[in-house]
């Protein structure tokens, strides 16, 4: 409980005294749903740190003070699936091959400067991740990135790819991972209560599993709904049409680095071709294994080669929040949702534009230099 | 508002988009899956019907025979698609396609709750490599890195819905293979996982048992007893790896002992042992025929060129395999060496499309021309096991996925050319695909 | 390869022996094959109850006994009935290094080598190339090379190399491709300076053969250097060269063939200007490289034929989309109207020369064109081109009879007649009887019935000691059999390795 309450103190110590207090800010654009599209000269309207309204026609309470950013957009703050953000860079517990007990809230550190490197770059909630030296590695733990937990929700960590039986202790190959995977599973979902592991053979928590190809992403799938499982796909394998021909990709949400994992000559269009596969994409920091900026800048490469820029937004913002289960709460400046958003100085897919502002919780987080 | 923000949006991603990708992606089915072939039939263990057809209807067999018989069950409409000559798809009833670069469980000696399915890129080369030479379906086997391996899939090398069998039999190895395939094979320092324990037959044979024993003796079984126990109630296939004489026949006498009835694979040396694999009722999977000049292959082999023919005679049910390692012949090749050492031709075509089918246990669904069997068939130029002819079309669930029915020229001038005169429709549409 | 036991060689050579013996009763001798029909190499239409008339080795005459120009039985000819076979002339192997001890010699320019000194008889490779119908084999050294020595062509049978030559010094090797340990520029400035340095060489001895000339005339040298070497030249003959570069001279000079290797199409204009500008490329032939078909425009302008490598496929990926493009080689250079011999490949199909003419037919290639590729073409390359590969009169007796058609499945070499001797009968080859027992489709006709009691009788024999004795009585007659076999053991087909 400790640990909550300091995180907590951390989060209140970064933002500013007044509490619920209203706040109404206009920009050029304003993006409530990346996959909606964008309004012109829309208002946003914050209350007690969750949206109120937002669009074209909102109605302000008399005496509100409206902020106004004209020719900036305004966007829902970035949803960064994977990242290791905040932890001191021991991120595997190797031992074991289900390590059901790791929590990895335990382990982050309160103002470590990687929050403040992901505030920069416009991201407000991440999911503080293990790495992928075990099946299982653990629970990851979904933070804003002002320091604070997402209540008790908490992510599963899987990995199938070989680094996950590269510690001295079978099994070795893909089909002997699986087949453990799989007897492990069966047992734990008809277990009540128990880690993160027993949540998500039922299908409570979702897990993001790293994936080295489609044969294990595949075999996995056939998997999902004997136990309802919810599965966010970490891949780092190398994609050509080729690769996914046939792939019934329908509705998988699957990560995508910052391009460390897939450099092949076709690589650049990898978001494009999983798209139009039908699956949905979503672009990950990795930070501090790569920059926390790479996530927007993927998402712009994949933007200039073949993605959609609602497609490629909604990767940075819905869709990794629905995937991680925070639809509602993050991801769209819906009514009811947390009200985190990010100024931007023109659209969010050009490479010109900056970052202004990050607001988390309604809460000013984040100013560039030179900005009032 | 929507419309009018989303073209905001649209015209961003309209600044930011560069070209575009083209997808390959496979047509949606047409509604209309008739497809009617006349040509000369090849059935397998029958003669060859000079005249004959098959009438496809939604990816099944609706009839094939003679044309005599056929013709008044074609339907209305239905264009007729004049070929040199079909038979069955062929069925590779042992196979690693797909299983590329990805190593073997390493961890134990016995590993029957794996899956090779697991390990399995459906996309991987080595299914159009198959489908070229005209395998419609394969049986992907466990690497034999251990005494009781993994439980083999059956798949089509292409089509919509490919997993035949998802996990069916289990592999078994006795010979070197299981000690020598392992990618960290230490002479010396202390044993890990990684090091393999028995490398002598005696060795291998030894934890055979051990694993049944323990099977059959467990209260609570493991998943991996559980599957033993599987194949025991002889729920579930065994397929063993046994070369050489000494391995096939420890192969024989532990089966009996475990009350399995197996499949030897491979089996070279299988033509010392007929009257005993006979005994044993195990049905052999043999080859690849002159296959015995590879490194991998340990200890010398003594290779008869006839043993297909042997089999044939011995009554020991069999079916031939190229095992699709590189650079060695395809299973055509292996059925076209058979009768070159003595096979009848239409014994040898069954060797490699209804025998292997009956391996696998799918009799009643590939592996011939039959009513309601999958519509999984070849169109060659000419006999299908002459070296003078090759595949010009291979058609799975009734749609084409390799190759064309309709060639542009006929590839030899004797042949009539299709179409011609017999239905003019078709000659205004010389490439349409199906 | 080098598991062949002493058995196995002892075996091989045992077996030429009975081969030899044979084929003794030889010398002038006139044969006739009557009956057959005889299946030509460049694929016209095979001539049905033909009869060979062969005097002193030599084709005399092709024809009928009846309708025009009937031809003659003389009194003393041999006559061999073959009714109901095909005859078809002796396959020819046009580029091989199987047969020698190792293939390639690692001194990278070697003219001076000759593959005689490595050719080894006993070798299985000749019995097996024998037995599938091959008479005319083309040893020459392997690609890696940068020159290398002289190859030959033998005969695939006697006891000796010089038995089994019917052309010594055929042809000298050189390869552009890079010789293991180079890359191909390093390969290309090694070549250049291999006759760059005989060029210096040549003119240094025309100066030195010049002043020597005029001094036993006792004359001064008046002229030039420069005249001198020119007027030297002439006066140069192959006994005033070392033997570094004496074969270079006479592939300089116009007196000896070359087999150059392009292993990819990248090589390919360089291999032609290579050969052009020291004066070979007429008498060049150029083997290549499965992926060197992408330079056919090449060889089509230089007007050479040329090898094909062993596998006809060749495969491409593109590596963006990751598709996979396939070409059959012969296809285009049939298409291109490149004429081409075909080598055996590796499989147990492709090894047979046959099959490769088979596969090329069933891709769309004329029968005539798969034939020759088989058979004059290689002859050709290898200068038999007046001698092998064609049934026409003046032509080498080398036939083969056949059971059937020569590309058929189910056709098995039955005779092979070499210079018109019977070098090889079926029926008399232990080795193929060990590995058939009479089950196969040639022999059921002449043997099956007895094969079949035979196996009769094993099965009964079994079956009584597995009563009698049980396990223990299988194995000891498991270990006889086992004895018997172990003198069979040598595969006939083996692959002998190597390039």
């Amino acid at each position: 409980m400790s640990r909550l309450t300091l995180i907590c103190a951390l989060a209140l110590a970064l933002s500013s005294p007044a509490a619920a207090q209203d706040l109404a800010i206009s920009a050029g654009q304003l993006v409530v749903d990346a996959e909606k599209g964008s309004v012109k000269g829309g208002v946003l309207l914050i209350r007690g740190g969750k949206v109120v309204s937002a669009g074209a026609n909102v109605k302000l309470p008399a005496g509100t003070k409206l902020l106004k950013r004209p020719g900036a957009w305004i966007v829902p703050g970035f949803v960064d699936a994977r990242a290791h953000l905040g932890l001191e860079r021991d991120i595997d517990e190797r031992s074991q091959a289900f390590a059901n007990d790791i929590d990895l809230a335990d382990r982050v550190v309160p103002g470590h400067k990687d929050f403040a490197k992901h505030r920069a770059a416009g991201i407000t909630t991440a999911l503080i991740s293990p790495g992928d030296q075990s099946l299982l590695a653990g629970a990851a733990v979904p933070v804003k990135t002002t320091g604070a937990l997402l209540g008790t929700q908490r992510v599963a960590k899987l990995s199938l790819t070989s680094s996950a039986s590269m510690n001295g202790r079978p099994p070795t190959s893909q089909g002997g991972r699986l087949a453990l995977l799989r007897a492990t599973l069966k047992k734990a979902h008809a277990t009540k209560g128990g880690g993160p592991l027993e949540a998500f053979a039922r299908g409570d928590v979702p897990g993001l599993v790293s994936v080295s190809n489609f044969t294990s992403l595949e075999a996995l799938q056939r998997l999902a709904p004997r136990f309802g499982l919810r599965l966010i796909y970490d891949l780092q394998a190398s994609v050509s049409p080729r690769t996914v021909k046939g792939v019934d990709l329908k509705g998988v949400f699957l990560a995508i680095g910052p391009g460390r994992v897939e450099f092949g000559q076709a690589a650049r269009q990898v978001p494009a071709v999983l798209n139009k596969a039908g699956a949905k994409v979503l672009f990950t920091s990795r930070a501090p294994y790569g920059p926390a900026s790479g996530m927007r800048l993927r998402a712009i490469q994949a933007a200039k080669d073949g993605l959609s820029g609602a497609a490629a937004l909604a990767g940075l913002t819905s869709i990794p929040a629905q995937a991680l289960g925070l639809e509602g709460r993050v991801g769209a400046l819906t009514p009811g949702a947390d009200g985190d958003f990010v100024v931007f100085s023109g659209p969010p897919l050009d490479l010109r534009s900056r970052v202004l502002e990050v607001y988390v919780a309604g809460r000013r987080v984040y100013r560039a230099d030179g900005e009032e | 508002m929507a419309s009018k923000s989303s073209i905001h949006l649209a015209a961003l991603s309209l600044c930011l988009v560069g070209a575009g990708v083209s997808f390959a992606q496979e047509p949606a089915p047409k509604k209309d899956t008739t497809l009617v072939l006349r040509g000369k039939l090849y059935q397998p263990a029958q003669e060859p019907i000079p005249d004959g057809g098959v009438v496809i209807k939604d990816g099944k067999i609706f009839a094939a025979g003679a044309w005599a018989r056929l013709a008044r069950l074609v339907p209305k409409g239905a264009k007729v698609i004049r070929v040199p000559a079909i038979s069955p798809g062929l069925i590779e009833a042992s196979s690693s396609a797909g299983t590329r670069g990805v190593y073997a469980e390493q961890g134990s000696e016995v590993v029957p709750e794996l899956r090779v399915i697991d390990n399995v890129n459906l996309r991987d080369r080595a299914f159009d490599r198959l489908l070229e030479r005209g395998v419609t379906t394969v049986h992907i086997e466990p690497d034999p890195a251990s005494v009781v391996g993994s439980q083999g899939c059956v798949v089509k090398t292409a089509g919509k819905a490919r997993i035949l069998i998802e996990a069916g039999v289990i592999g078994g190895c006795l010979g070197s293979d299981a000690w020598t395939r392992g990618w960290n094979r230490r002479p010396f320092g202390a044993p890990t996982h990684m090091t393999r324990r028995p490398n002598t037959l005696m060795g291998a044979v030894w934890v055979f048992r051990e694993a049944f024993f323990l099977a059959k003796q467990a209260k609570s079984p493991t998943p991996a007893q559980a599957v033993l126990r599987d194949v025991m109630a002889g729920k579930r296939g065994l397929h063993f790896l046994a070369r050489r004489r000494g391995e096939i026949e420890a192969a024989l006498r532990v089966s009996r002992e475990a009350g399995v009835r197996i499949v030897l694979k491979e089996a070279q040396e299988v033509h010392h042992l007929l009257d005993i694999v006979a005994e044993h009722k195990a049905s052999v999977i043999f080859g690849p025929l002159e296959d015995l000049s590879r490194s991998r292959r340990r200890g010398v082999l003594q290779p008869r060129l006839d043993t297909p023919a042997l089999l044939a005679l011995s009554g020991v049910p069999f079916c031939l395999t190229a095992s699709d390692e590189q650079g060695q012949d395809d299973l055509r090749g292996q059925a076209m060496l058979a009768v070159r050492y003595g096979l009848e031709p239409s014994v040898a075509l069954d060797a490699v499309t209804a025998a292997p089918a009956a391996i696998l246990g799918l009799e009643k669904r590939i592996g011939s021309l039959s009513k309601g069997f999958d519509a999984d068939l070849v169109v060659w130029s000419g006999p299908p096991l002459s070296a003078t002819s090759k595949p010009l079309a291979v058609v799975i669930d009734g749609r084409v996925v390799s190759g064309t029915l309709i060639q542009p020229k006929p590839s030899k001038g004797s042949k009539p050319a299709p179409n011609k005169n017999k239905n003019p429709r078709g000659s205004k549409k010389p490439t349409q695909r199906f | 390869m080098s598991k062949l036991t002493i058995r196995e060689v002892c075996a091989g050579a045992l077996s030429l022996v009975g081969l030899l013996l044979l084929a003794a009763p030889a010398a002038a001798e006139t044969v006739v094959l009557k009956g057959a029909t005889i299946v030509f190499s460049d694929g016209k239409t095979p001539l049905k109850g033909g009869v060979i008339l062969i005097e002193d080795g030599k084709i005399k005459a092709v024809g009928k006994l009846k309708g025009r120009n009937p031809i003659k039985i003389p009194y003393d000819a041999k006559v061999i009935n073959v009714e109901g076979k095909t005859v078809f002339p002796g396959m020819v192997l046009a580029h091989t290094s199987q047969g020698l001890d190792r293939p390639n010699e690692s001194v990278p320019v070697g003219p001076y080598l000759d593959v005689f000194d490595s050719i080894d008889p006993s070798k299985l490779f000749f019995e097996s190339s024998l037995r599938d119908g091959v008479t005319s084999i083309h040893v020459i050294q392997g690609n890696d090379c940068l020159v290398a020595g002289l190859g030959r062509v033998v005969r695939p049978f006697g006891m000796t190399v010089d038995a089994m030559t019917s052309r010594a010094a055929s042809a000298i090797k050189i390869s552009v491709a890079g010789k293991r340990g180079y890359d191909r520029v390093r390969q290309r400035a090694n070549l250049r300076a291999v006759f760059d340095d005989l060029e210096d060489y040549l003119e240094g001895l025309a100066e030195k053969r010049y002043a020597e000339t005029e001094k036993e005339a006792e004359r001064e040298v008046t002229v030039s250097p420069a005249k001198a070497r020119e007027l030297g030249k002439k006066l140069i003959s192959d006994k005033d060269l070392d033997d570094k570069h004496r074969n270079l001279y006479r592939l300089v000079n116009g007196r000896l063939d070359a087999y150059v290797y392009v292993d990819r199409a990248q090589d390919a204009i360089f291999a032609v200007e290579l050969a052009k500008a020291h004066g070979f490329l007429k008498r060049t032939t150029f083997v290549l490289g499965v992926e060197t078909f992408k330079a056919v425009k090449v060889f089509q302008a230089a007007k050479r034929p040329v090898i094909l490598s062993s596998s006809l496929d060749y495969r491409e990926t593109d590596r963006l989309t990751g598709e996979e493009t396939k070409t059959f080689v012969p296809k285009v250079f049939a298409d291109a109207k490149v004429r081409f011999a075909l080598l055996p490949g590796t499989q147990a199909t492709s090894r047979w020369l046959w099959y490769q003419a088979a596969r090329c037919v069933s891709e769309g290639i004329s029968r005539g064109q798969a034939l020759s590729a088989i058979t004059s073409t290689p002859a050709e390359l290898c200068g038999l081109g007046k001698r092998a590969g064609r049934i026409r009169a003046g032509y080498d007796a080398d036939l083969l009879v056949l059971s059937g058609d020569p590309l058929e499945l189910t056709t098995q070499v039955e005779q092979v007649l070499v210079e018109g001797r019977v070098v090889y009968d079926r029926s008399k080859d232990w080795r193929l009887r060990k590995l058939t027992s009479g089950v196969s489709k040639g022999d059921k006709k002449a043997d099956g019935k007895k094969a079949d009691g035979k196996k009769a009788d094993g099965k009964k024999a079994d079956g009584k000691k597995a009563d009698g004795k049980k396990a223990d009585g299988k194995k000891a007659d498991g270990k006889k059999a086992d004895g018997k076999k172990a003198d069979g053991k040598g595969k006939p087909k083996k692959n002998e390795g190597g390039k």
